[in-house]
């Protein structure tokens, strides 16, 4: 893992002195809330609809034990005993006082974290593929490149008020695992003809109210520009970004407004603009940065674990977990554990400061103290020895985290909805959990197989509704909560926004119609290994519109 | 329609009414009560002015109604304002937590 040197703890350190001040000050009255709003944003700190939430970075979704331990501590200390992890792999605490925020950034900074441009027309914390540095399919680890772009990022005063928020996507496996072509950019780590390894480019993708997906702007960018690329786009986007509208400002409305091929070519002069050796990446700054992502000293083993071939001949449940929440590692005899934070009815995302305590001690025991943050609210063990599993499944089961639901329809992306956030218009957890809960049975969502449902409580599509296999999105309709359904969305490399069915549904209706399109779907599909999405592109969305229309009429939203 | 002043309080957002005596109070059920536009807006100008200098933010008028059962607000986006979320998120052991 990335570790502070002397200017990363002083620059951290003198945010939370500063920040320490400014709260102060406004709870003497010395500063008025029109003052303050912008400083406290600035440093994480949002008011929901009944208490302050404090948004925390993670970057590229790298928690250390040490880390998650002390995210415990704060959630237990300092607010409710538990905190949400998010879709931008950070974590949010929903009910920490103002007056503790400089205390909890301060115990923070002590473990190398801060809440710095996790709010504001800013580059945003840096996303990354959770199975980085462990994954088979990965061509580079990410990680470094999104820390470089995390360091160059940080209170840069040319990008601090961008027409507005801005956030970028580095994947580096063969599989989409980080969503990159929804982001504002998608640098997908490739190899080209000659064996260099650098990334493509992909611009001008986004969900929101506008959702877009990137354009491909660039076949090959070599390392060592990225820094110097990324600074062409965001010039381009700073000088031509709208800022008269606020809901047309994101790069995606520049791209889509300018067209793909005429923002390539200013972003290609921008890039020529400058000199080939302005913000170059010497070969020894991305050695000493890839240094600090070294992958573990991993001691050979047999690719096959007698004891987790035992145990799943046994145990139907742990089986079950191994087919589902254990990925294939870069290391034979290694494995990815994902801990599901999707109990069959529980709040998506959420875990309880003893559950956090729980995933640290296994990260050290099991998995070189390590833990990622998925952008689909799940927790990761990168590196675990196989043989390790029956010992971690149960240390799970004890906590309630041994949910074998990954990729199934119950792992359920879902924004916090209107039960916290002040921009939402209808609630999307507890939709969410009557989901969880009608499809909960094991044998049943494993007939299913792969579906991913996103709920989104409004247009901003924090919870990723436009890329769900099955996308929720929950509106206010004259003061009564409506859900809309889209089908055929994808985030991964086949990147697609789902099609809106038709008029939305009730609160008591979503559940079923969100049953007839699953049912649909197995009286449609060619055979049990035609997942949905394939079996969705493969038939259109009528038959689905049928059956959901013939069953009810919708509230033509 | 009954109305009623409602704010976040600046210490740590918790959910506040206006009191009959300029006051901040924490029950829907002290608040008090306004039943014109006229006087709603002008309790939310007065509560903008001298008495959110450090106590509350975003003061703003909400609407609810009145009967035996007691006072609810209107909208559900309020209802949640004055009861908290409707989902029970899972917590540490009481004991280990803040009140």
């Amino acid at each position: 893992m990335y570790r502070y040197d002397e200017f990363d703890a002083g620059f951290v350190a003198e945010r939370v002195h500063q920040f320490e001040d400014q709260v102060a000050r406004r709870l003497s009255g010395e500063l008025t809330e029109e003052q303050f709003k912008p400083l406290r944003l600035m440093n994480g700190v949002y008011l929901q609809l009944h208490a302050y939430m404090l948004r925390i970075a993670i970057p590229y979704g790298t928690l250390s034990a040490r880390q998650l331990r002390k995210l415990a501590f704060i959630a237990r200390r300092y607010d409710k005993g538990y905190g949400h992890f998010t879709t931008r792999q950070n974590i949010q605490f929903n009910w920490p006082a103002l007056a503790d925020c400089p205390a909890i950034l301060n115990e923070l900074a002590t473990v190398e974290m801060h809440a710095i441009q996790t709010s504001g027309n800013c580059i945003r914390n840096v996303t990354s593929d959770h199975f980085a540095g462990a994954a088979g399919d990965e061509i580079e680890d990410p990680r470094p490149y999104a820390e470089i772009l995390r360091q160059w990022s940080s209170l840069h005063p040319e990008y601090s008020f961008l027409p507005r928020k801005f956030k970028i996507a580095v994947n580096g496996a063969r599989e989409d695992r980080a969503a990159i072509q929804v982001h504002d950019i998608g640098y997908q780590i490739v190899k080209n003809a000659d064996g260099e390894i650098g990334f493509s480019v992909y611009l001008g993708g986004g969900q929101g109210r506008t959702p877009k997906i990137a354009h491909k702007i660039r076949d090959f960018l070599p390392k060592a520009d990225l820094l110097r690329y990324t600074n062409a786009i965001l010039r381009v986007y700073n000088l031509e970004g709208r800022r008269d509208n606020k809901y047309k400002a994101r790069i995606k409305i520049l791209v889509h407004e300018k067209g793909a091929e005429e923002m390539r070519a200013a972003v290609e002069k921008e890039f020529r603009r400058e000199p080939a050796n302005a913000l170059a990446l010497p070969p020894a700054e991305i050695d000493r940065i890839h240094a600090y992502f070294a992958p573990p000293s991993l001691p050979s083993r047999p690719a096959l674990s007698q004891s987790v071939e035992k145990r799943s001949a046994a145990d139907e449940d742990f089986a079950r977990f191994v087919a589902r929440n254990v990925a294939p590692h870069k290391v034979p005899g290694y494995g990815i554990v994902t801990i599901s934070l999707k109990p069959i009815g529980g709040i998506p995302g959420d875990a309880t400061a003893e559950q956090m305590e729980a995933v640290a001690a296994l990260a050290e025991t099991y998995s070189h103290e390590e833990i990622r943050v998925a952008h689909e609210q799940n927790l990761v063990l990168p590196h675990v020895a196989l043989d390790d599993i029956p010992a971690i499944f149960d240390r799970l089961a004890e906590q309630g985290l041994a949910t074998a639901n990954v990729g199934l329809l119950s792992d359920i992306i879902t924004c916090p909805g209107l039960d916290y956030c002040a921009l939402a218009t209808a609630r999307s957890i507890p939709i969410a959990q009557r989901i969880s809960e009608r499809f909960g049975d094991p044998a049943r969502a494993a007939e299913i197989g792969k579906l991913k449902i996103n709920i989104s409580g409004c247009i901003n599509a924090c919870g990723h509704h436009h890329v769900g296999h099955i996308g929720i999105l929950g509106l206010d309709k004259a003061g009564v909560e409506t859900y809309q359904i889209a089908l055929g969305g994808s985030a991964d490399d086949s990147c697609t926004l789902g099609e809106v069915t038709g008029p939305g549904f009730s609160t008591e209706e979503i559940v079923d119609s969100i049953e007839i399109v699953v049912d649909t779907y197995l009286s449609l599909r060619s055979n049990r290994d035609e997942d949905f999405l394939s079996t969705y592109r493969r038939v259109g969305m009528n038959p689905f519109r049928k059956a959901l229309y013939e069953r009810f009429q919708g509230s033509a939203i | 329609m009954l109305r009623i002043i409602s704010a976040n309080r600046l210490q740590d957002g918790t959910v506040v009414y206006l009191g009959p005596s300029g006051d901040w109070v924490t029950q829907l059920s002290e608040a008090i009560l306004f039943t014109s536009d006229e006087a709603s807006e002008a309790g939310l100008a007065k509560a903008r002015g001298v008495m959110t200098s450090n106590l509350v933010i975003d003061p703003l008028i909400v609407e609810i109604t009145e009967d035996g059962a007691g006072r609810r607000a209107t909208t559900l986006r309020n209802a949640i304002r004055v009861c908290g979320p409707t989902v029970t998120f899972k917590s540490s052991a009481p004991e280990t937590v803040r009140s």
